[in-house]
């Protein structure tokens, strides 16, 4: 039962923020009329009205929720009827209402629909009387088949366009993010570049400095001359560079 | 008759209301009301909460207008949306009111939503099929409505081909210069900042649909925007900025020395038709906008150089005009003609050769310009990778390869346009001193032919020329051949033995070395013949120290012997004067044993030099006389 | 005497001078990314056309690097040195540069900021950090391609891995080059003295443009960095 409540609640919550947005869209767009109907133009009015019917369609979404209690089980009950000024009722219906007494709960609570609407719904359902049983599920067959096609294709056409859309921007990945923070290690800390040439010796450290000394064999020729020859001995047997490491190992004061 | 009329009592209905009836059948009356009394039953019927809702809201949404102003607002020029606003009004009170219902339901105050069990709806196929038949009918309408009119347009504008669409012609605008949009205009930019120019004068200009009213008060919301008007001859108008309009160009010319200079205003002889035509084709008009804008950046930097440069003579700036000095006594003029420019109604003074303005100094003012365009934008790139760009490869070197101050100092240094120009003009005005110094030569100096041959390929301040001397039928006995390197104002000479001459932009010198080096050939062909005739050349001399001083040069002798010994001739060229040619035979023809000399094998030494009259001498040229003397000496 | 001691006076205080007034770039902004190998081209025309000197060719390059470090006294942190050669320029300047911890900084700032002084050397720049003591770290070898848009540079490059084996060999090895990964380094630079920070935001509008071939952005790699 609580669940529910808290269900009910939240829906309700919901529901109010909707159509408080929906009532200030309306009263938007009747400003708008009112006063820039010499600048209005037809994109800019089909925008509001867009507007309107995309708050009226979020609306009916959620109350097809499957989470929402159908409202139609609960009725509008209520509890007490006070003729003084209620400033919080002031505050919650904006000023409309400060007095929730009896003369208006008529009004505000009342469940017939408008004229023009009962009117409409009157033509209809005389029409609607009018027709036989059979003819009436026939033409509802009819009417499902014609709306079940066309929806087909407008279906078809939006995903051809979607899927054309898509295809044109790329959908392939142009970069692969894996790869960036691997080459930035790369460059910048030597991630994956320090070599291990000789298991032996070189194992999980950078060589020493030293074998570099007795490495650079004669004055350097120039940049390509110079540097082989200076990694030329790593690339030598292993033992070499061991005694190496021996000899100098204690001698560098700058470790 | 009257018998049976019946009489009618008319009385009034008890107005008071009966209050009780006693028991004893008697009926109290209310008293009747007081008139405030009745005021107040009046008004108790009027129920004031009837108002309600529909009432507060209009209020609410006019609050920020007056209420005059709202009444008005209701009034007939709403026409066409009263129905909309009124549909809109209505909706709104019925969103107001579930609103409010739902917030107050949920405070659980007043109200509250209470759960009560209820069957389900029964379904009305027949009218949902009904109703949304009717609505999917307006909505496919609408569609409908829509593409028919697309459809229509499509069909219009192919019938319509001619006219040419403004936003087919703005593409190719787009195609040629940089558009950009401002709020709700575009804006090109026709200037070279972003080829690396630095000049500050504005290249913005606008585009514009070509229509020729303006935009006409839009209809209300059935029918779409005014369609275009296209003008015959393109549909759009561009709008440049006004000082650069019209046509203009740099004219550079030479300049003999004035004494006073006249302070002239270069114009444009005749004013061209640019401003005849008012709605021109675009491209025509933008190109020639950026022609005037890089002509007076061009002029521009002109200018401050010149301000800037210091010079032997300075360098004069008046009005639109740049007066230097190239060499002493010739100046170069370069000036800046804008034909949209308003004269100040100054007269203007034509300079005397206002027709031949030098074409190529005024495209390599071009191309100078260009070039420092260029400069600005292509900075090499650094390598390795990582450097910084901007220095030059001179300047990365300078570090390591530890450059000093005076190096350094060097490589900021470099040459001012004006500069460039100048040097450009000095080397054009010694290379047509040249010229002419040469074609003369060629022209008064028959004997030996001077042919001069200049390079096809040479740069802005060097040209290079090579002169061959040759006599006519003796070409392979002996050729001379020199070359001239023409520097700005000097000329460099290469003979073939090597030497190096220098000489200054005075065509004398020129002059007088090259008729050196003629007698020299001569001199030299000479004992070439002499070889091929089997004549031996007992001595010669190229700087003879004997004879008269030469003005210039030096005389040149040659003394030639016969085979058989028994002939002598003695050649003597001097650049002034000539050839003289002496003959002497060595058994002495006058001997006579005198009293010293006695025996008469002292004949044989050779008798004195006589002197050929070599104008009476038969041959073409001196070589041929030369032949033919050595001809008839040797078998005589 | 007197005269060569006031030049070298002015040279100095010139030096300090020039050190004091900030003109000296010593602040490198910068944004990295990176694209796989099958997009590079699309990418190089993008920056063909986004980038200054249209009508000049792709400008390549191809560098050696060396990452050198040295411990001071007291076992502290490493300074970290690099030494970078072209190896198709051959006549160029080798570069020792110092490259500083980059300041990631929070969202308000666009662009990493670190340290950043370089300097040319001769050939001898690695016999010479060899002796100061220094040892090598790693190296790669970097080869692409270089672009420019006013002060911004821009390098899309692949780095490879030296094979030590062939190091021997007069080529340095330089042939056999094996890649590190399938995808090419997008680095965007700018170098500045400190303070100027209005750049950043222009570099960033410029990394909008490359959306979405390339994701430029902030990368911290001490935190990619668990080992050696």
């Amino acid at each position: 039962m609580q669940r529910e409540e808290k269900q009910q609640d939240a829906v309700l919550e919901a529901v109010i923020s909707r159509v408080n947005d929906l009532k200030t869209s309306i009263g938007a767009m009747i400003f708008k009329v009112e006063n820039e109907y010499e600048t209005l133009n037809w994109p800019n009015f089909l925008d509001n009205f867009a507007l309107i019917s995309g708050q009226l369609t979020s609306l009916t979404k959620i109350l097809s929720n499957e989470k929402a209690p159908a409202l139609r089980n609960f009725t509008v009950l209520p509890l007490m009827l006070k003729p003084d000024l209620d400033e919080n009722l002031a505050r919650v219906t904006e000023g409309r209402l400060t007095t929730f007494s009896h003369d208006i709960v008529p009004d505000y609570l009342r469940t017939k629909p408008e004229p023009d609407a009962e009117l409409k719904m009157m033509q209809l359902e005389h029409k609607a009387n009018c027709v036989t049983y059979e003819t009436a599920q026939k033409q509802v067959a009819a009417m499902n088949k014609v709306v079940g096609h066309v929806w087909d294709l407008v279906n078809k056409a939006r995903e051809e366009w979607e899927s054309e859309a898509g295809s044109r921007s790329g959908a392939a990945q142009t970069f692969s993010l894996t790869d960036t923070p691997l080459l930035v290690a790369a460059i910048s800390m030597g991630k994956g570049l320090k070599h291990t040439v000789a298991p032996g010796a070189m194992m999980g450290g950078p060589p020493p400095g030293p074998q570099r000394g007795p490495g650079a064999l004669g004055p350097p020729q120039g940049p390509p001359g110079g540097i082989p020859g200076q990694m030329g001995p790593m690339g030598k047997a292993p033992s070499a560079i061991k005694t190496n490491i021996k000899a100098a190992g204690q001698m560098h004061p700058y470790r | 008759m009257s018998a049976y009329s019946v009489n009618i009592s008319v009385e009034a209905p008890v107005e008071n209301q009966i209050q009780e009836i006693t028991y004893d059948g008697q009926e109290i009356y209310t008293p009747p009301l007081t008139m405030s009394e009745h005021l107040t039953k009046l008004a108790q019927k009027i129920d004031f909460a009837k108002c309600g809702p529909e009432e507060l809201n209009k209020e609410i949404t006019e609050i920020d207008k007056n209420e005059d102003e709202a009444e008005q607002s209701t009034a007939p020029p709403l026409w066409p949306w009263d129905s909309v606003r009124n549909k809109l009004r209505n909706a709104l009170t019925e969103v107001s009111v579930l609103a409010d219902v739902l917030s107050i339901a949920k405070d659980k105050h007043y109200m509250v939503l209470d759960p009560v069990p209820q069957e389900p709806p029964e379904l009305k196929p027949m009218v949902q099929v009904y109703a949304r038949k009717k609505a999917l009918a307006g909505a496919a309408s609408v569609l409908l409505s829509g593409a028919d009119r697309l459809k229509n347009l499509q069909a219009e504008a192919l019938r319509n081909r001619t006219t040419p669409d403004f936003h087919i012609e703005l593409l190719r605008l787009r195609q040629n210069f940089r558009l950009k949009k401002v709020s709700n205009s575009i804006v090109g930019d026709l200037s070279y900042r972003t080829a690396g120019s630095k000049f500050a004068q504005n290249g913005t200009f606008e585009v514009t649909k070509a229509e020729e009213d303006g935009d006409s008060p839009l209809s209300p919301p059935c029918s779409p925007n005014a369609s275009l008007s296209n003008k015959p001859t393109s549909a759009l108008r561009v709008t440049v900025p006004s000082e650069l309009q019209g046509v203009a160009f740099i004219k550079v010319f030479f300049q003999k020395d004035q004494d006073s200079l006249t302070a002239a205003q270069l114009n444009l002889p005749s004013s061209s038709t640019a401003n005849a035509i008012p709605d021109m084709y675009w491209q025509p008009k933008l190109e020639a906008a950026q022609n005037v804008l890089f002509c007076k950046e061009l002029f521009n930097q002109l200018a401050k150089d010149a301000v800037q440069l210091q010079s032997p003579i300075p360098h004069i700036v008046v009005g639109n005009q740049i007066i230097a000095s190239v060499l002493p006594g010739i100046q170069l003029v370069i000036g800046l003609c804008h034909s949209g420019v308003s004269t100040d109604g100054k007269t203007a003074v034509v300079p005397p050769s206002s027709n031949g303005h030098d074409h190529v100094l005024e495209h390599s003012l071009h191309q100078l310009l260009r070039e420092l365009h260029h400069k600005n934008t292509h900075h090499p790139f650094p390598h390795p990778s990582s450097g910084p760009i901007g220095p030059s490869k001179r300047r990365r070197l300078a570090g390591p390869c530890a450059a000093d101050r005076e190096e350094l100092m060097q490589m900021t240094q470099s040459e001012t346009m004006l500069e460039q120009v100048i040097k450009q003009a000095q080397h054009i005005n010694l290379r047509d001193r040249t010229l002419f110094v040469l074609d003369r030569l060629a022209k008064d100096i028959k004997d030996p032919l001077i042919t001069s041959h200049w390079n096809a390929l040479n740069s802005p301040t060097q040209s290079c020329v090579k002169i061959n001397i040759v006599a006519h039928m003796y070409d392979t006995i002996c050729r001379t051949s020199l070359l001239i390197h023409v520097n700005e104002t000097t000329l460099k000479c290469i003979t073939r033995d090597g030497r190096v001459i220098h000489m200054s932009y005075e065509s004398q010198e020129l002059r007088d070395f090259i008729m050196c080096q003629v007698y020299l050939h001569q001199m030299t062909a000479v004992q070439n013949l002499a070889k091929c005739m089997g004549w031996q050349c007992l001595a010669n001399s190229a700087q003879l120290g004997v004879g008269a001083v030469e003005p210039f040069g030096n005389a040149s002798s040659c003394v030639l012997a016969s085979p058989t010994g028994e002939r002598l001739i003695s050649v003597r060229c001097e650049p002034k004067s000539g050839v003289h040619v002496t003959i002497a035979q060595s058994p002495r023809k006058d001997f006579f044993p005198g009293q010293l000399v006695k025996e008469r094998k002292w004949e044989n030494l050779g008798g004195s030099f006589k002197e050929v009259r070599w104008d009476k001498m038969e041959g073409k040229n001196f070589l041929n006389k030369m032949e033919l003397l050595m001809a008839s000496l040797t078998s005589s | 005497m007197a005269m060569a001691q006031q030049t070298v006076n002015t040279a100095i205080d010139s030096l300090t001078a020039a050190l004091k007034s900030n003109i000296i770039p010593n602040q490198e902004y910068f944004l990295q990314g990176s694209i796989l190998d099958s997009s590079v081209e699309v990418l190089l025309h993008r920056l063909r056309g986004l980038c200054d000197n249209v009508d000049t060719n792709l400008e390549t390059f191809h560098d050696h690097e060396m990452c050198f470090s040295i411990r001071g006294p007291n076992n502290t942190q490493p300074l970290q040195l690099r030494v970078r050669r072209s190896l198709d320029h051959n006549g160029m300047p080798m570069q020792l540069r110092y490259i500083g911890q980059p300041e990631i900084g929070d969202k308000s700032r666009p662009t990493v900021l670190r340290n950043s002084i370089d300097i040319g050397t001769s050939n001898t720049v690695v016999e010479f950090l060899t002796e100061l003591g220094c040892r090598k770290d790693f190296e790669y070898s970097a080869k692409g391609y270089m672009f420019r848009k006013g002060r911004m540079k821009i390098t899309v490059f692949k780095v490879f891995k030296i094979d030590e084996t062939r190091k021997m060999m007069s080529s340095g090895g330089f042939d056999a080059l094996s890649p590190l990964t399938h995808s090419y380094l997008v680095e965007l630079s700018v170098l500045a003295p400190s303070g100027q920070d209005a750049i950043a935001d222009d570099m960033r509008c410029f990394a909008e443009q490359l959306r979405p071939l390339v994701q430029l952005e902030k990368i911290d790699y001490k935190r990619l960095v668990h080992g050696p």
